[in-house]
C-alpha cells in the first residue's frame, strides 16, 4: 500500500477518534474530577499555611499535578484500549482494513490521537494550575513543570501499553481488567514505597520495616520499567540538574513506547482484525 | 453440702500438692521473668567507632552481627578494634558493649580492600579528640601521633596549673574572709575605722581551661575517598575473626545553605529550608528571624546507618531517600539581600537578640535587640543571633551574600504571600460546563440534521 494513502487514512482515523472524544462527556468529567481533587489539595495547603502564618514548602502543586496527569493518562489509555478491543469485537476493524489501512498505521493513528488528546488536556491542566497559582500564591516551581513535561512520557507509555493489551485481549472486559491490574500494581508499589520511605523506622514494627524494604527494593527495580517510578525519577533528576539521567530516562521512555507499539502491531498482525481469527 | 464438708485426709494431700505445684510454677515463671531482663552477653570482636557526622564526631559501635560500617568520605574516622562483651538490648533495638567488664585492644593492622585488592594498610595510631571551645561544643578536631600526645600533655598541664591556682585561690579566699571578719570585729567591738586603702582586695578566681582534650588512645584512623570497601584486621599471618566488614564510604550528593526561620510569634518552633527549591510562604505581617547554616545532602540510608551503627534495622528501606544535614555552625559572615522584582528592597545584617519574658505570670515574651551594655538587665549572652526580616506579605526574593556583596551558591529563596482560595472552587467545574455545552450543541445539531433528513423526502 502506498504511504500517502496510509498516512491519509491513519489521519482520518485519528481525527474521527479525536472528534468522538471532544463530543463525548467523558474527558470533561475526568478533567473536572481531577481539578476538584487538585483544588481540594491546594486549598488544604493554602489553609494550613494561612493558619500557621509561615510555612516552607517545595512545590506544593507538584503532587496534585502528578495525580491529575496520571489519572488523565490512565483514563485516555483505558478508553483507547476499550475502543480498539470493541472495534475488533464488533467487526469495525475488519471493515476499516478493507480500505487503505494496515496494522501499523491503524495503531499509530490511535496512538497519535491519544497523545494529541493528552497534550490538549495537558494545556487545560497547565492553564488551570497557573490560575490556581496566581489566585493562591502557591508557586508552580521547577518540579511542577518537569512533572507536566514528564507526563507526556507517562501518557505515551500507558497508551502504547493500552493498545498492546487491547490487541492481545479477547474482549473489552479482559482488556480493561488486565490494563487496570498491571497499572494498579505499578502505582501501588510506587505509592507504598513513597509513603513508607517517608516514615521513620522508629515508629514501625520490625515486620513493617521489612515490608518497607521490600517495596523500596521493588520500586528501585521497577524504576526502569514502571512509568510511574521513572517519571518521579525524571523530576528528581531535573531538580538536581542531572542532564545525563534526564536524557537516559527520556530515551528509555521513547524506546519502551516504540517497543510496545511494535509488539502491538505484531500481535495485531498475528491475531488478525476479526474476533476468533 | 459437699463444699461445706470438712477437708478429709486424702483431699488435704491433694490441696497440698496443688499448692506446692502452683508455687513451683510461679517460682519458675518468676525465674524466667527475671532471666529475660538480663541480656545474654557474648565475647566478641567489635569496632568502637568515633565517626565524623558532617558537623561533629559521634560515637558508635559496630558489633559482630552487623557486617557493615558507614562513614563520610574524606574525613578522619576512628575505628578502634576491641575484644569486649556485647549484647542486644531489645528496648532500644540495638547492640551495646559492656566496656567496664572487658575492653582489650586488639593489636594488628587494618587492611582496606577495594575490588579484591588491598589498597591501604593502616596501623594502630595514638589519637585524641580536642574540643577547642569546651566539651559541650560541636567543634572537635582529631589529633594523631605526637600532636595528640603534646595536646594531651598541654591540657593535663593546664588542668594541673588550674588545680594549683584553685588551691591557692581557696587559701587566699580563706585569708581574705578571715581578714574581713577581723576588720568587722574590730569595727564592732573597738570602734576602729579603716581607710579604703586598708581594705584588702578579694583574690581573683582562676579560670579553668576553656578547652578539653580527651585522653590519648590507640585506634585506626581511616580517611578514604568515596566507594565500597572491605576491611579486616590482620595479626601477623591471620585475620582476626569477626573483623571483616563492608565499609561504605559516601560523599554528599550536593551542598547548600540552610535558612532556619523562626517566626516571632513561635520562635522556638523553627522551620528549615535547605535547598533553593523551597519557597517561604508568609501569610501574616510578622517579623521572621533567619539563621544561616551550611548544609550537605546525604543518602538517608548511609547517614542513618552511620548515626545508628549498632541498630540492625536502622536505615532499612531508606535507600531512595536523601537527608540534609547541617554541616557548620551558624554563618556569621553573610548578609541577606531582599529583592522585589529586580530591585533591592533592603539588606539585612545579623544581630544578637534577647527573648524577654513578660513581667506578669501569664505566658508571653518579646524579642528585643540585645544590648551588650545592659547585661545586668538582659543577661550576659543573647538568646540567639539572626537576620530580622519584616516585610509585608508579597513576592520577594532573598539572597544570602558575602560581605563583599557576592551571592553565595545555594543561598537564594523565594518569599511569597499566600491567599485563601476556598471561594474559587467553582473553577474546577469549568470543564464540566464546557463539556455539557459541547454535548448539548452536538446533540442539538444531530437532532436538527436528523429532522432535516427525515423532512427531506416529504418536501422533495
Amino acid at each position: 500500500m502506498k504511504r500517502p494513502y496510509l498516512i491519509c487514512a491513519a489521519s482520518a482515523v485519528a481525527r474521527r477518534e479525536l472528534r468522538h472524544s471532544f463530543y463525548g462527556l467523558g474527558l470533561y468529567t475526568v478533567l473536572t474530577v481531577c481539578f476538584l481533587i487538585s483544588f481540594y489539595i491546594a486549598r488544604s495547603y493554602a489553609d494550613s499555611m494561612l493558619q500557621g502564618g509561615v510555612a516552607i514548602s517545595k512545590c506544593p502543586l507538584e503532587y496534585p499535578a502528578y495525580l491529575t496527569t496520571t489519572i488523565l493518562a490512565l483514563y485516555l489509555a483505558l478508553c483507547a484500549s476499550i475502543s480498539v478491543s470493541r472495534e475488533r469485537d464488533q467487526g469495525t476493524l475488519e471493515v476499516l482494513f478493507c480500505g487503505p489501512m494496515n496494522h501499523g498505521s491503524y495503531l499509530m493513528a490511535r496512538f497519535s490521537e491519544q497523545i494529541v488528546l493528552f497534550c490538549i488536556a495537558l494545556c487545560c491542566v497547565t492553564v488551570y494550575f497557573t490560575v490556581m497559582s496566581l489566585v493562591s500564591g502557591l508557586e508552580l516551581g521547577l518540579r511542577f513543570w518537569s512533572t507536566i513535561a514528564g507526563s507526556v512520557l507517562l501518557a505515551s507509555y500507558t497508551s502504547a501499553f493500552g493498545l498492546l493489551v487491547s490487541v492481545l485481549s479477547k474482549n473489552p472486559r479482559t482488556a480493561t481488567a488486565v490494563f487496570l491490574l498491571v497499572n494498579l500494581i505499578l502505582i501501588g508499589i510506587r505509592t507504598a514505597a513513597s509513603v513508607l520511605s517517608g516514615t521513620s523506622n522508629e515508629v514501625l514494627s520490625a515486620s513493617v520495616i521489612y515490608l518497607k524494604l521490600a517495596t523500596v527494593v521493588a520500586d528501585r527495580a521497577l524504576r526502569w520499567v514502571s512509568p510511574f517510578s521513572y517519571c518521579t525519577w525524571l523530576t528528581d533528576a531535573v531538580e538536581l540538574g542531572d542532564v545525563r539521567i534526564v536524557a537516559i530516562i527520556v530515551a528509555a521512555a521513547v524506546i519502551y513506547t516504540a517497543l510496545l507499539l511494535s509488539l502491538a502491531t505484531k500481535a495485531l498482525q498475528r491475531r488478525g482484525v476479526r474476533t476468533g481469527q | 453440702m459437699t463444699a461445706l464438708a470438712p477437708v478429709t485426709a486424702p483431699s488435704r494431700t491433694s490441696v497440698l500438692c496443688f499448692l506446692v505445684g502452683s508455687m513451683l510454677l510461679m517460682s519458675c515463671a518468676l525465674h524466667y521473668a527475671a532471666a529475660s531482663s538480663v541480656p545474654e552477653m557474648e565475647d566478641q570482636f567489635v569496632y568502637g567507632l568515633t565517626v565524623w557526622d558532617g558537623l561533629t564526631y559521634t560515637s558508635g559501635l559496630s558489633p559482630q552481627p552487623i557486617d557493615e560500617i558507614h562513614i563520610i568520605a574524606d574525613s578522619d574516622n576512628i575505628l578502634a578494634p576491641y575484644d569486649t562483651r556485647a549484647y542486644f538490648w531489645p528496648i532500644t533495638g540495638e547492640y551495646v558493649a559492656d566496656w567496664s567488664s572487658k575492653q582489650i585492644l586488639v593489636e594488628g593492622v587494618l587492611e582496606v580492600i577495594l575490588d579484591g585488592r588491598v589498597v591501604e594498610t593502616i596501623a594502630l595510631e595514638t589519637y585524641t579528640l580536642r574540643y577547642p571551645e569546651g566539651f559541650n561544643s560541636l567543634n572537635v578536631e582529631v589529633l594523631t601521633g605526637d600532636r595528640a600526645l603534646a595536646a594531651h600533655e598541654e591540657y593535663r598541664q593546664a588542668v594541673s596549673d588550674f588545680n594549683e591556682a584553685a588551691d591557692l585561690y581557696r587559701q587566699a579566699l580563706a585569708e581574705y574572709n578571715s581578714t574581713i571578719a577581723e576588720m568587722f570585729r574590730q569595727m564592732r567591738e573597738e570602734g576602729k575605722t579603716f581607710s579604703k586603702e586598708e581594705i584588702p582586695t578579694p583574690p581573683t578566681e582562676p579560670e579553668p581551661p576553656s578547652y578539653y582534650v580527651q585522653s590519648v588512645r590507640k585506634a585506626f584512623v581511616v580517611n578514604l575517598p568515596g566507594g565500597q570497601y572491605t576491611i579486616r584486621v590482620r595479626q601477623d599471618d591471620r585475620i582476626v575473626p569477626g573483623s571483616t566488614k563492608k565499609l561504605y564510604v559516601f560523599d554528599p550528593r550536593r551542598s547548600g545553605l540552610s535558612f532556619v526561620v523562626r517566626p516571632e510569634d513561635s520562635y522556638t518552633v523553627a522551620l528549615r529550608s535547605d535547598s533553593e527549591e523551597h519557597t517561604l510562604y508568609l501569610a501574616k505581617d510578622i517579623p521572621l528571624y533567619i539563621q544561616l547554616f551550611d548544609v550537605e545532602e546525604y543518602s538517608s540510608y548511609h547517614y542513618t546507618r552511620l548515626m545508628n551503627s549498632a541498630n540492625p534495622t536502622a536505615g532499612l528501606g531508606m535507600q531512595n531517600e536523601y537527608v540534609w544535614v547541617i554541616s557548620s555552625p551558624q554563618r556569621p559572615d553573610l548578609r541577606i539581600r531582599v529583592y522585589r522584582g529586580n530591585r533591592i528592597v533592603s539588606e539585612i545584617d545579623e544581630k544578637p537578640y534577647q527573648v524577654v519574658q513578660t513581667q506578669s505570670s501569664a505566658l508571653g515574651y518579646t524579642i528585643v535587640e540585645w544590648d551588650p551594655t545592659a547585661t545586668e538587665m538582659m543577661g550576659p549572652k543573647p538568646t540567639f543571633s539572626a537576620f530580622r526580616l519584616h516585610v509585608p506579605p508579597g513576592e520577594y526574593r532573598l539572597q544570602a551574600v558575602f560581605s563583599s556583596g557576592e551571592p553565595i551558591s545555594g543561598g537564594g529563596r523565594a518569599l511569597r504571600g499566600v491567599r485563601k482560595i476556598g471561594h474559587f472552587w467553582w473553577t474546577a467545574l469549568v470543564p464540566l460546563f464546557l463539556g455539557l455545552g459541547v454535548y448539548t450543541v452536538r446533540r442539538y445539531s444531530i437532532g436538527t440534521l436528523q429532522s432535516a433528513a427525515t423532512r427531506l423526502p416529504e418536501d422533495s
